[in-house]
């Protein structure tokens, strides 16, 4: 993209935004403009509330967007996996149906993937959907549902042939959550936190149009909705960038992300707080000795390391060049990380780190790191899965022998 | 050094491990993690009934006179039901305090109702922030009047009486003494910890009336001796506590299912299991020698606890987070017990004194022993 | 803040590489290794003439090529990888950043030439029979006699020592101790009154010998007794460059372990699809990829200036070390009961990760290091 084209796109936005913004306006009356003028997803089709811009115009337009303050389309969530996904699978009735409110933020989304029979396995879901010869009746359970508790919408995975192997039996439904059929339970953590949701569907209903893609397509629908969960790991920051700018619309704003955001406030303990080691040592005067020294120096080197190996990633693939091993380290890392700094604080501590409360140690935060990092080697891949992915696809390892690549009926499997 | 335990020591094994798996499920456990209650008062009556609050308090204080082996038993048991009572601060500090240091007269008025189990003792040493020292204690006594504040006292909000470490000008600059908590000068306050299964207070003294407990400037020893006993029971029940995180992995491993197959035949989840066995087992080991030096009274006591403390704080901890990775997300709920033995681990391996404490008393004690 | 090698570093990393591994194949390693030298001269002169590899960091103004630390690493990596059996890391990782840290602009003038064109191999001489890196283990004496000094007591475990044709030596002033008094000295190898003998050590792709000075006479190397500051830089560069050579054999431990587990079978399936084994090669590669990451990034520090260098170098010394041997024992292990003969290779880089772990101070040694240098943090 020259310069010249960047210019003229930034001076486009810029005479919209001029003409167009206006903090007077309510979150979804602004949002509408943004996505009939199709600057709230550049990114996106023209024909679908976009302008067929190139991502890496993104930042430029995002420039002007922040010179005056202005607020984006809804991002939070899970929603913007929903629309990359109708967006790449989804036919027009979805396109028109859901695709503006997921923008102006009316609706909210959930991903219905996991199982309680099935974390690690995804593609082993049982939960069921029939038809009946007028709807899909879909009945089974899904766990770890952030948002279901809040969400309009839900992208749900189910099996719709058993005859068949693991992944070609499970088709893609979009769900209406709001049915009778629906139940949602909030899970409560060790922690003590409830950042996720288990969903009971009994003869919950799907009406054909609904359905995604093929039927028995499913699993490379999910595939696409976790591409995109992946490449939007840097997608946190920006929803928490807090504009603490006074107005409605801005109040609004922060509402809609803090909503979001809740689930995660307690994910910087379960990423051990590494930040707080060196304080935290000195105050309990435990820096004074040697071999737990010598465990904050482990941690400190192991932590920025991992930072580092991050950075080598993001260079490599800045310059053009092909990314090598250490792209697919950094979860593995994090979860390294996160053990040593616990054992660290473990170390570092007196009794006051057993407190939870505000008698405890930087007000029962330390304590909140005990009991939090174990989720870390678990959510979004367990570290044995991360090794066998290490080991398959970047060391070019041998699998192991399959012993679920018959019908699905006939796979062993769990009792829920 | 080399023993087994005896033929009637494993029945009373047996007897402990039939009668707490009747009456201290992990039900239990979650009962007063989840209520608001400090412990089990039913099972504490029970365990009462049993003996063995008064297993090692002599005779002569209606005491049933056994050796610390016979508690040992009962240690790694209760550790292993992961029982929510106040056994160890009663049992394991209070009554150790008072059998080691007690003049014959305080023998005689607080041994045989913690024999009978009438009243609840604990320990109060700590006082916050950092591990205590002489230097920063600043609870502090005048004749027989204390003041000061205590936390996190285990049991403290139950207790019927405290054992206390103030500072002192004189010896190794504490002293010990003994306070009714039951006065209008002491104030008590529950705290919420890491494990709620377990109950703890802070404790405010103003002037409370105490009876020193020991000679006066020799409090520090006395709490030294105390933990390096206690120490051994501790690392019993952490054990216990290890073996019942092995025993909860496994069954679940054995029984659930991914990509067609239990995930127990998987060498990741199967090697975990083993690696914590050998972990256990080697703990236990040092259990053993501290058992040994415990019931013996043996001058190898310090290196003994120490040894048997470290070890039990790493296995407990390895077998306790492992458990959880075994059941995946599902071992992170609340719903799932698998938080039980986790919390403990943690509790245990601070209570006393953290690891790095007890791996320089274990130096300490290893380089006497040398010059010795 | 370079985190990325350059199109022209990659170019240069293939050249070097291509060179190694045509001149170092295991073969050569263990010939060489079984020889007191413990070099190849022929191969020595081709790594001089046709690739200039000693005249790397030498300034252009002293005969050399003026390239920084992130190209030297490269070498050491790849040095590092091949094993190479030859007097590099003393000569121009020891010697030539000594003197580029101490010397005068003569004595620079004088000696960075000869090291450059490989003419001369130099050595730099700190520990004695304490094995101790830090300054105040330093018990050599400097003896005055008007501006006479001559040089009484021993060095040992110094690389290439016994056929180094100069030795920098690092000496006290009579009378100081701890940081101060310390000094550089040069020596030629054959001076009177130096007896040098070859240390039988675990790793025999690496030379070191013991060193006596007998009333040696000695040239100070800069200012006598000034020379605190140019030792601690002097093994920070040091411990920096031998961390980028220790990933480098790593990295080939856990390539060939890797191809090792893909093809060797056991109960009817190659061992590389057994769990125990993928997630010990996925550890593996993760601690590399670390301690890479450490390495590189304290290599590109030096040549930015930053100042974080020394304690860059703690970590980078100590994640490498803990890397190398980890890998070494995990390879050996995967490797089972072949992994342990003499005809397999891989106990040759694991004794090279062995002698490399202590080399420059032990991992432990760095980490304290780094934490009473880590102030503020990095």
């Amino acid at each position: 993209m020259s310069n010249l084209t960047v210019n003229a796109v930034k001076e486009e936005v810029r005479a919209w935004l001029q003409e167009n913004w206006d903090a007077g306006l309510s979150l979804v009356e602004w949002r509408n403009k943004l996505a009939d003028s199709g600057w709230g997803v550049p990114d996106w089709p023209g024909q679908w509330y976009g302008r067929d811009l190139p991502v890496a115009m993104l930042p430029e337009i995002e420039e002007e967007f922040a010179e005056v303050n202005a607020v984006g389309v809804a991002r939070s969530g899970i929603r913007m996996l929903a629309a990359a996904t109708i967006l790449e699978h989804g036919n027009d009735l979805h396109k028109k149906e859901f695709l503006r409110r997921i923008l102006t933020g009316e609706d909210t989304w959930c991903q219905l993937f996991s199982e309680p029979g099935s974390g690690s396995d995804l593609a082993g879901a049982t939960t069921r959907a029939d038809f009946d010869g007028e709807n899909w009746i879909v009945n089974g359970q899904k766990l770890w549902t952030t948002s279901a508790h809040h969400a309009d919408y839900g992208l749900l995975l189910a099996r719709t042939d058993w005859d068949v192997p693991k992944h070609q039996g499970l088709t893609y439904f979009i769900l209406d959550m709001t049915q009778p059929g629906v139940d949602v339970h909030q899970v409560k953590q060790m922690n003590g936190h409830a950042s996720f949701n288990q969903v009971f569907i009994t003869d919950a209903t799907v009406a054909p149009q609904y359905r995604v893609d093929e039927e028995g397509a499913g699993w490379r629908v999910a595939m696409t909705t976790l591409a995109h969960e992946r490449r939007n790991a840097d997608g946190m920051n920006r929803l928490n960038r807090d504009s603490g700018l006074p107005g409605a619309i801005y109040e609004e704003e922060r509402k809609e992300v803090a909503t979001v955001m809740e689930p995660y406030k307690w994910y910087p303990q379960r990423a051990g707080r590494v930040d707080l080691v060196m304080q935290r040592a000195k105050q309990t005067g435990r820096i004074e000795n040697a071999s737990v020294r010598q465990e904050i120096a482990k941690l400190l080197i192991m932590s920025k390391s991992a930072e580092w190996t991050a950075r080598r990633a993001r260079a490599a693939q800045e310059l053009g060049m092909p990314q090598g091993p250490e792209g697919s380290l950094g979860k593995l890392a994090a979860s390294n990380v996160a053990k040593q700094a616990s054992g660290v604080h473990t170390l570092i501590s007196g009794a006051d780190a057993l407190l939870t409360g505000s008698d405890g140690a930087m007000d029962g935060l330390i304590a909140e790191v005990l009991v939090s990092v174990p989720a870390v080697s678990i959510a979004g891949g367990t570290d044995e899965i991360q090794r066998n992915i290490i080991a398959e696809r970047v060391l070019g390892m041998e699998k192991e022998p399959r012993f679920d690549s018959g019908p699905f009926k006939d796979v062993p499997r769990n009792v829920v | 050094m080399n023993f087994e335990f005896s033929e009637e020591q494993n029945l009373l094994r047996e007897q402990a491990s039939g009668f707490l798996k009747d009456h201290c499920s992990t039900k239990v456990v979650r009962k007063i993690l989840d209520g608001d209650e400090s412990y089990d008062q039913e099972l504490w009556t029970k365990v009462v009934e049993m003996g063995w609050t008064a297993t090692v308090i002599p005779e002569e204080y209606d005491g049933l006179g056994m050796s610390y082996l016979e508690l040992c038993v009962i240690a790694e048991e209760l550790g292993r039901s992961l029982a929510p009572l106040p056994f160890s601060s009663s049992v394991y500090l209070a009554t150790e305090a008072l059998l080691v240091a007690g003049s014959k007269e305080q023998k005689e008025e607080w041994l045989p109702k913690l024999a009978s189990g009438s009243i609840i003792g604990c320990l109060a040493a700590g006082e916050g922030k950092g591990q205590v020292t002489p230097k920063s204690l600043t609870t502090s006594a005048d004749a027989s009047s204390l003041s000061g504040s205590k936390l996190p006292v285990a049991d403290g909000d139950i207790a019927d009486f405290a054992v206390v470490f103030a500072a002192c000008d004189s010896g190794d600059g504490a002293s010990t003494y003994l306070v009714d908590l039951n006065q209008s000068s002491v104030s008590r306050q529950k705290l919420d910890t890491i494990d709620p299964s377990r109950s703890h207070a802070k404790i405010d003294f103003a002037g409370a009336s105490a009876e020193l407990l020991g000679k006066e400037g020799e409090g520090w020893a006395l709490l030294n001796n105390i933990y390096d006993r206690a120490a051994v029971l501790f690392a019993w029940e952490q054990v216990g506590g290890a073996e019942t995180a092995l025993e909860m992995a496994k069954d679940y491993a054995m029984g659930r299912f991914a990509f067609g197959r239990p995930i127990a035949t998987y060498q990741a989840i199967k090697h975990k299991l083993a690696n914590m066995y050998v972990k256990n087992t080697l703990a236990k080991s040092n259990c053993y020698y501290g058992a040994w030096a415990l019931s013996t009274n043996a001058p190898e006591l310090p290196i003994a606890a120490a040894t048997a403390r470290v070890g039990a704080i790493q296995a407990y901890y390895f077998a306790s987070k492992e458990n959880i990775q075994t059941h995946g997300g599902m071992g992170f709920t609340w719903e799932f017990d698998c938080q039980f033995p986790y919390r403990r681990s943690k509790l245990l391996s601070i209570n006393i004194g953290s690891e790095p404490v007890w791996q320089e008393k274990l130096i300490k004690a290893i380089e006497t022993g040398r010059a010795a | 803040m370079q985190f990325a090698f350059t199109e022209e570093q990659h170019q240069f990393k293939d050249v070097v590489k291509r060179f190694l591994r045509e001149k170092s194949p295991t073969t050569e390693v263990r010939r060489l290794m079984e020889t007191d030298d413990g070099f190849d001269p022929v191969v020595w002169k081709q790594l001089s003439d046709e690739l200039a590899l000693p005249s790397l960091i030498v300034p252009e103004n002293y005969g050399g090529a003026g390239f920084g630390f992130v190209e030297l690493s490269i070498v050491m990596e790849e040095m590092g990888h091949s094993l190479l059996c030859a007097p590099y890391f003393s000569s121009v990782v020891l010697a030539a950043n000594a003197i580029l840290n101490v010397g005068t602009e003569k004595q620079k003038l004088d000696l960075l030439p000869q090291i450059a064109s490989g003419s001369i191999r130099a050595t730099l001489a700190v520990t004695e029979s304490s094995g101790r890196w830090n300054a105040a283990a330093v018990e050599l004496v400097a003896e005055t006699d008007g501006d006479e000094f001559t040089l009484q007591g021993e060095k040992c475990f110094v690389v290439d020592g016994h056929t180094a044709g100069k030795i920098v030596v690092v000496a006290r002033l009579e009378g100081s101790e701890g940081d101060d008094g310390i000094s550089f000295f040069v020596v030629d190898g054959d001076a009177p009154g130096l007896t040098k003998s070859l240390l039988k050590t675990v790793d025999p792709t690496r030379k070191l010998a013991r060193l006596e000075f007998n009333s040696v006479q000695a040239e100070p190397l800069g200012e006598p007794g000034a020379g605190m500051g140019a030792l601690t830089k002097t093994l920070d560069q040091a411990a920096i460059a031998l961390s980028n050579e220790m990933i480098g054999g790593a990295q080939y431990l856990m390539d060939s372990t890797v191809e090792y587990s893909k093809v060797r079978m056991q109960f009817g399936r190659v061992i590389g699809s057994f769990q125990a084994i993928k997630h010990r090669c996925a550890d593996m590669l993760l601690l590399l990829e670390l301690a890479k990451s450490a390495a590189y990034r304290a290599a590109a520090a030096l040549d930015e200036g930053d100042e974080s260098v020394p304690v860059l170098a703690n970590m980078a010394k100590s994640a490498a070390s803990d890397a190398y041997i980890q890998i070494a024992a995990d390879s050996i292990q995967i490797h089972g009961g072949i992994g342990f003969t003499w005809d397999q290779d891989t106990h040759l880089w694991f004794k090279r990760a062995k002698s490399s772990e202590v080399f420059l101070g032990d991992p432990a040694y760095h980490r304290e290091l780094m934490m009473q240098r880590w102030g503020e943090g990095i």
